[in-house]
């Protein structure tokens, strides 16, 4: 269970990025987000998205766009987007999977990746 | 909703970050926690089950405070929080200068050659105020009228109340020891 953890983790940055490079979000959006389009697979401690934003942000990759007041409920929403840096590091990261994904596929067969 | 807070409550004292930064997160946190919440009223459950689920879901505070404190970087949190402190300490260092400077010393510009070489024109000493005690040669600073003047001590003795000084080209003088503003500590060419 453990390295299943690490290993989602590993994958939930670029996925982070990619959700965050089609529109900026809030933080409930973007796990509800996440959770939704990988069919639960990535529904790990959603606290946990926090320190993973919180330290994206403190590189630089992703920042406060703005923040929003619910005009029902009067909770304040912070929206993360890309910065160009991000934006960097997501194309980076996909390509990273891309060769990852075929390397696997390569060894484990089409039937098992 | 009590326990909800008291859940954010101990994410927060486990993060301990700048007063700012500890603002937004529970800002954040509270308004994920309530989207869960209003989620769980939809689906028709208890309060308390949905509290239970909504902190089960989003993890142990201890862990997730850890992470969020080292994600905001402890070093960066602890320069936010002296940051804030910083006009504080600013206005004690200023303080105590002023204080220091009144009571135990003082800077002295030598305006002439009095007691060159010793002491050259253009020199500056740092006089300790607080000295009683002198010996021959020391460069002191007194009293004369409104002026303060630059010698060197030719005798000083512990019993007595007055110091003999001397300058260049005049004759040498007893000084009140009152008179004797202090002892130069540091020359600095």
């Amino acid at each position: 269970m453990r390295t299943r953890t690490q290993f989602l983790k590993g994958c939930a940055r670029t996925l982070v990025l990619k959700v965050l490079s089609e529109r900026p979000r809030y933080g409930y959006e973007i796990a509800a987000e996440l959770a939704r389009r990988s069919e639960r697979v990535f529904e790990l401690g959603q606290g946990t998205l926090y320190p993973m934003l919180y330290s994206l942000e403190k590189k630089k990759l992703i920042r406060v766009e703005r923040e929003v007041q619910a005009p029902d409920t009067g909770r304040k929403r912070l929206y993360y987007g890309l910065t160009p840096k991000g934006r960097q590091a997501l194309d980076q990261d996909l390509q990273t999977w891309a060769s990852i994904e075929r390397g696997m596929r390569l060894v484990l067969g089409a039937a098992g990746a | 909703m009590r326990d909800l807070e008291t859940y954010v409550d101990r994410i927060l004292e486990v993060a301990d970050l700048a007063p700012r930064d500890a603002r937004r997160v529970r800002a954040e946190l509270d308004d994920h926690l309530q989207e869960i919440v209003a989620l769980g009223k939809q689906d028709g459950f208890c309060e308390e089950e949905i509290i239970k689920m909504a902190t089960e879901h989003f993890g142990d505070p201890t862990t997730l405070g850890k992470a969020i404190a080292r994600a905001k970087g402890r070093f960066r949190t602890y320069l936010k929080k002296e940051a804030r402190k910083l006009p504080i300490t600013l206005a004690v260092v200023v303080v105590l200068v002023v204080c220091v400077r009144a009571v135990a010393w003082k800077t002295f510009y030598a305006e002439t050659d009095a007691i060159s070489p010793a002491v050259m024109k253009g020199d500056r000493l740092l006089i300790n105020k607080l000295a009683s005690d002198f010996r021959e040669n020391d460069v002191v600073i007194y009293r004369e009228g409104d002026q303060a003047k630059l010698a060197l001590v030719k005798r000083y003795k512990p019993d007595e109340d007055k110091v003999l000084v001397g300058r260049n080209n005049e004759a040498t003088k007893a000084v009140d020891k009152d008179k004797i503003v202090g002892r130069a500590i540091l020359q600095i060419r």
